[in-house]
């Protein structure tokens, strides 16, 4: 344990970095919050304005809710004090998840591009021979590496959003206050807690929905001489081609497109539930989507991507 | 017991073959230089005492199958490559870190000590450390494990001498004692072979020299010839003939020196010239 331990501190100690692109959008999203609340609306209005100039919100079943016709910081700030505490919920509740939905597909592309670097890197600096002249099994590297990128790293990236989201409320209390609004009034909604639940819980069952593209990209950079990101890419490329040259047919090509569209369904198909008064904004259950949805066989595909990564670096001589 | 014994060690990649029948002990206690010029199939036996390569034959190190059983023996065997391979992105304390986190011999206030003794400080990171340095950090990484062998594949290379003396220095004083092993391959083997106490030197996967140091005096013998003694040498049978300086030098391989004396001044090969006769010569 105390070996795992140290594997997994060694790979975020290497990948540092990468946590540079989440802040950067973290702080564009903070940017942008703080340029949509100072500057007065006029962008947004000419956006969201209706003919008569005035901005109507609507429930899923068609229920008016609200409307705005007046959009400076003064009259949104009066507006939101008086909207029901239940519709409160919803604006505070949504922009957090909102967040979190912009970030996520970015967590998934970064956990993919560090598999796809993961066995070759330590290769290409020649690092590996340091790696292997300790009592550290190639098993045992493999899988600190795969538990980093799928468990660790989703987490820490979950930290990101979650400093985000505080950023962001509390950047809205400080532009509240300055217009009377009681900070209580959005923090009081604001289901912080419940809300990094459902995220911990939704990015885990992406990373295990995309569990194979991630072995997968691992395999080919334990394989990989040159460029693991162009073999990642082009080997299912000319495996469809074949397909289609050979048997003139579009199966595989098929059967890859709905298993990439899936993992976006998993996120907005059960995503958020804004249904009638209830107004509750939760995920589904995204998890029990996964187990259902043929996970065995994404499992024991995910397996074999690993095993042969594994042997890969075991047999590798470019040590 | 031996602490590395090969027995009929082949390698072939394809048609090439790297090591060819190779038959190697290695006794407890002994600092053994591996030599040999490049393709010689030096690292392929390195590779194969580290379980990084597969070999035909039998090959133990330790009494363990170096492929089959390597976690363990990689607890009782250290190796440095050369300064290239440790990686760049970690700090200095960081390194520590994680061989203390992964080795369950290594004593981490010595590892400190050690550095403590160089310029290396613990928050540099290591991308920004100068060849010297970085190879200063692997030796005080490596002799705070209490390890039985020490494999040391061109240590030096690429460091300026001030560098390479500290280092064996170190190595001597620091390091070994009669319990360890150090198995060093070099170019350099001038620097070396007054710390040996065996030379095996490698020629085309073949073994063509396995001697202890002290045997090499007494088994080997260079003679500067005088010009009248000419033919008279050359029928003694040297094993390698050059010119130097407009005179003749051969070398001998059990020849008494009491028959070559009178033909010309005689002296104890150094290992380089050792090393150039047997490698353009015939096997020893």
């Amino acid at each position: 344990m105390k070996t795992f331990k140290a594997l997994l501190l060694r790979e975020h100690r290497e990948h540092r970095g990468v946590y540079i692109a989440p802040l950067v959008f973290c702080a564009l999203i903070l940017l942008a919050a703080a340029v949509a609340l100072f500057v007065p609306g006029r962008l947004q209005t000419s956006i969201m304005h209706d003919q008569d100039g005035v901005i109507q919100f609507h429930n899923d079943s068609g229920r008016h809710l609200f409307e705005v016709n007046d959009i400076s910081l003064r009259s949104l700030a009066t507006l939101f004090e008086n909207l029901p505490q239940q519709t409160q919920g919803v604006a505070i509740n949504g922009m957090l998840h909102g967040v979190a939905g912009t970030l996520l597909p970015i967590a998934l592309v970064l956990a993919i591009a560090l598999a796809a670097q993961s066995l070759f890197r330590e290769r290409k600096d020649r690092s590996v021979l340091f790696w292997r002249s300790m009592p550290v099994s190639d098993t045992q590297t493999v899988l600190s590496k795969l538990v980093y990128i799928v468990v660790v790293f989703p987490l820490l990236f979950l930290e990101c959003i979650a400093v985000t989201q505080i950023s962001l409320l509390l950047l809205y209390s400080i532009a509240g206050l300055f217009f009377g609004l009681n900070p209580m009034t959005i923090w009081g909604p604001a289901e912080v807690l419940l809300c990094w639940w459902d995220l911990a819980h939704l990015a885990l069952a992406l990373q295990i929905f995309y569990l194979p593209v991630i072995a997968y990209a691992m395999m080919m950079s334990a394989l990989s001489r040159r460029n693991p990101l162009l073999m990642i890419l082009l080997t299912p490329a000319l495996l469809l081609l074949g397909e289609r040259l050979i048997w003139g047919g579009d199966t595989l090509l098929n059967l890859l497109l709905r298993y990439v569209q899936q993992g976006p369904q998993l996120v907005m198909g059960t995503g958020m539930q804004m249904t009638g008064d209830s107004m509750t904004i939760r995920y589904g259950a995204p998890l029990a989507e996964v187990m259902n949805g043929g996970m065995l066989i994404g499992l024991l595909v995910a397996g074999v991507f690993i095993a042969a990564a594994i042997q890969i670096r075991r047999h590798s001589e470019s040590a | 017991m031996s602490v590395i014994s090969c027995r009929d060690v082949t390698r072939k990649y394809g048609k090439f073959t790297a090591l060819d029948r190779v038959n190697l002990d290695v006794r407890p206690g002994r600092i053994v230089g591996l030599v040999g010029p490049n393709g010689a199939g030096k690292t392929t036996l390195l590779k194969g005492i580290l379980g990084l390569g597969r070999c035909e034959g039998a090959l133990s190190v330790l009494g363990l199958d170096p492929h089959g059983d390597r976690n363990e023996l990689m607890q009782r065997v250290c190796y440095i490559a050369d300064v290239a391979v440790m990686p760049g992105w970690m700090k200095v304390c960081d390194a520590v870190d994680f061989v203390s986190g992964v080795h369950p011999r290594f004593d981490r206030d010595k590892a400190m000590g050690y550095l403590a003794k160089t310029e290396i400080l613990p928050k540099s990171k290591i991308k920004t450390l100068s060849k010297g340095m970085k190879t200063q950090l692997h030796l005080a990484l490596v002799m705070a494990i209490e390890a039985d062998l020490l494999v040391l594949d061109e240590p030096t290379l690429g460091l300026d001498i001030l560098y390479r003396k500290a280092f064996y220095t170190d190595l001597l004083n620091e390091y070994f004692d009669e319990q360890r092993t150090i198995l060093i391959t070099t170019h350099q083997v001038e620097e070396v072979e007054h710390i040996l106490t065996d030379l095996v030197f490698i020629r085309k996967g073949r073994i063509v020299l396995d001697a202890e140091m002290d045997q090499i005096g007494k088994v080997y013998t260079e003679l500067m010839t005088k010009s009248e003694s000419l033919e008279e040498a050359r029928a003694l049978g040297p094993i390698h003939e050059q010119e130097v300086f407009g005179r003749t030098v051969m070398l001998f391989r059990d020849v008494p020196r009491e028959r070559l004396a009178p033909l010309g001044e005689v002296r104890t090969p150094g290992v380089a010239d050792l090393f150039v006769a047997l490698m353009k010569g015939e096997s020893a």
